[in-house]
């Protein structure tokens, strides 16, 4: 993932589709952000076309569940609209609106814990369907495990741990979403590491079995 | 077990591009360590797991979909309240490393460029524990004094001292004392074991300054007792020199309490005419006078002893971050540098008066930043209250 790859000189190959207005409309991101400043949804719907999808991915591998999922980028997404005149550009705006749904799925957790949250079908496992049925399912349970490692990290460590091991962001790019220095990051990441291996070995999962 | 450093160290490398490759000392440490080796091993699959984990992607049409959705959403926006834009705060155990090993805490203080407006009662805790003034025999060394080190725990290397305020120089106090109270003690240590030598060489072992349970005066003192004695000695002449450096400290901590009082004083009153003069009016600005009254008193009560004394530096950075945006947004097209000066109360971490300094002062961009300062959030602390000056570029 490139967080930063988005950023104000990114020109986005897009048209733009705003409730059934066909009108091409075409700019650089920085342009659309300044157009949709000054209230231009038009604008603004290229901007969500442009990132939702990295945002819903990121929002899967925070809360697993699709319905969660998407209500986390609507909500992102509204909540960027809202805070919109504050971007200062500093940051690109993928970075910012992956800091939005961050605290947003954070959110969600936070709230999952309160009501008792039942568990629902968790889109991140594979699909069992394939060529070979016993390797898909070997692949699942493997996959089921480590979810639950991931589900089981505290916040810090699991927000963490979702950019950079999932997303793949850099350390850099990792402490501009979370706001705090990159050394700290770093610190996140071992400690994830070493408790995700802890989960995964009392688990059953023979990690050691194959090789890196 | 595998060292907490290595395993550190593994997974920094296993962050970095290249990976442990690009590390070879770490490559040789692993060759020599099967233990630690499996850990990177194992790390190395988990990474891989996760590298290789694919996620379900939006297709088109359910991208269009939810794009659709959102904007026919967006007039809904305004019941979102609060800045989720703000970087996330975690108060779970993990969300920051832990501090490193105890060090002296007078220089733990920070290198933050606050200005408390009241002290906390100074930090006795911050002295080193003082060993317990008995004459067990068993815990004292039969051949060689016991090291000053191991008794009092002092640090081995004196804490920055890089901030100019007057809470740093009490910093730079304790910075300077110790190792001067350390001179001093060896000294005293060389001296005093030489008059006791001296000592026992005419006769005079029964004169020791703090005799131990095991002294036994009038008797032939052996050389266990004369250890123990030069080490009595020691721990008396020590404590008092640690007594008169607490006495020092805490007259200091007075004198900077009542010279930050007079100017805590009078940034508030600069605060308050400053914000009688902005456009919010005279009754809000009794009403915030009345806040800040309750905010003192209830601080008063007292803090918890987990909080910091004042916000740390990366606090202060965190909670200008935050409003730094809106401050932004009050540029009206003029240049230069918008200083405000807040006083933050510690039992709510609000910001309780502001002010602006310099050229922006009484403008519409000072009045609007003092008032967009005003919604900054700081962790609470323990000190009632504490001024800060902050830059803003316009």
């Amino acid at each position: 993932m490139q967080l930063v790859a988005a950023n104000a000189a990114f020109p986005i190959p897009c048209v733009g589709y705003f409730m059934g207005d066909a009108t091409a409309i075409e700019g650089s991101e920085e342009e659309l952000i300044q157009r949709a400043k000054t209230g231009d949804r038009a604008a603004f719907g290229i901007l969500v076309r442009a990132h939702q999808g990295r945002t819903f991915g990121l929002a899967v591998r925070m809360l697993g569940a699709r319905s969660e999922a998407e209500d986390a980028v609507q909500e992102t997404y509204l909540r960027a609209w809202r805070a919109l005149r504050y971007y200062d550009g500093r940051a690109a705006l993928s970075t910012w609106l992956h800091r939005i749904c961050v605290n947003v799925c954070l959110n969600i957790i936070r709230r999952r814990r309160r009501s008792k949250h039942q568990a629902v079908e968790d889109i991140r496992l594979p699909a069992l369907d394939g060529p070979d049925p016993a390797a898909a399912a070997e692949s699942r349970r493997r996959f089921q495990v480590v979810a639950a490692a991931v589900d089981g990290l505290s916040p810090s460590l699991r927000s963490t741990a979702v950019l950079v091991l999932l997303e793949g962001a850099s350390l850099a790019e990792a402490a501009e979403v979370l706001g705090c220095p990159e050394g700290t990051v770093a610190w996140r990441i071992h400690e994830a590491r070493r408790k995700l291996r802890e989960a995964v070995r009392a688990a059953g999962e023979d990690i050691g079995g194959e090789g890196s | 077990m595998i060292d907490e450093k290595l395993m550190r160290r593994i997974s920094d490398a296993l962050t970095v591009p290249g990976g442990m490759d690009a590390d070879t000392e770490l490559r040789g440490i692993l060759e020599r360590n099967p233990e630690a080796a499996e850990y990177a091993r194992e790390l190395g699959v988990l990474d891989g797991w996760m590298r290789d984990w694919s996620m379900p992607e939006l297709d088109g049409e359910a991208a269009e979909a939810m794009a659709q959705g959102i904007e026919g959403r967006l007039e809904e926006s305004a019941k979102y309240f609060g800045d989720f834009s703000q970087p996330p705060r975690f108060d779970d155990p993990y969300a920051n490393p832990p501090p490193a090993a105890e060090e002296f805490s007078v220089g733990n203080l920070g290198a933050l460029e606050v200005q408390a407006s009241v002290p906390a009662p100074p930090k006795r805790s911050s002295l080193p524990p003082l060993p317990q003034p008995t004459g067990e025999r068993a815990a004292m060394p039969d051949i060689a004094p016991v090291p000053l080190q191991a008794q009092f725990s002092i640090p081995s290397t004196p804490p920055p001292a890089s901030a100019e305020t007057d809470e740093a120089s009490g910093e730079k106090r304790g910075a300077v004392w110790w190792p001067m109270a350390l001179a001093a003690a060896a000294v005293l240590v060389v001296g005093v074991g030489g008059w006791m030598a001296m000592g026992d060489s005419q006769g005079a072992a029964s004169m020791t300054a703090a005799p131990s349970s095991e002294a036994r005066p009038g008797a032939a003192a052996s050389p266990g007792d004369m250890q123990a004695a030069r080490v009595a000695a020691e721990r008396a002449k020590l404590e008092a020199e640690v007594a008169r450096i607490r006495a020092e400290e805490e007259a200091a901590e007075e004198e900077r309490t009542q010279k930050l009082a007079e100017q805590q004083k009078a940034a508030e009153a600069s605060a308050e005419s400053a914000d009688e003069d902005s456009a919010s009016g005279g009754a809000s600005a009794s009403r915030r006078s009345s806040r800040r009254t309750g905010t003192a008193s209830k601080s008063l009560s007292g803090g918890s002893s987990a909080q910091p004394d004042t916000p740390s530096k990366s606090d202060v950075l965190s909670a200008m971050k935050g409003v730094e945006p809106r401050v932004m947004a009050c540029r009206k097209g003029r240049h230069g540098v918008l200083t405000v000066k807040m006083t933050v109360s510690g039992s709510t971490g609000r910001v309780t008066g502001t002010s602006v300094t310099g050229s922006f002062v009484g403008s519409p961009e000072g009045d609007c930043a003092m008032r967009a300062v005003r919604s900054a959030s700081f962790p609470k602390f323990r000190k009632n209250s504490f001024s800060i000056a902050y830059p803003f570029r316009f």
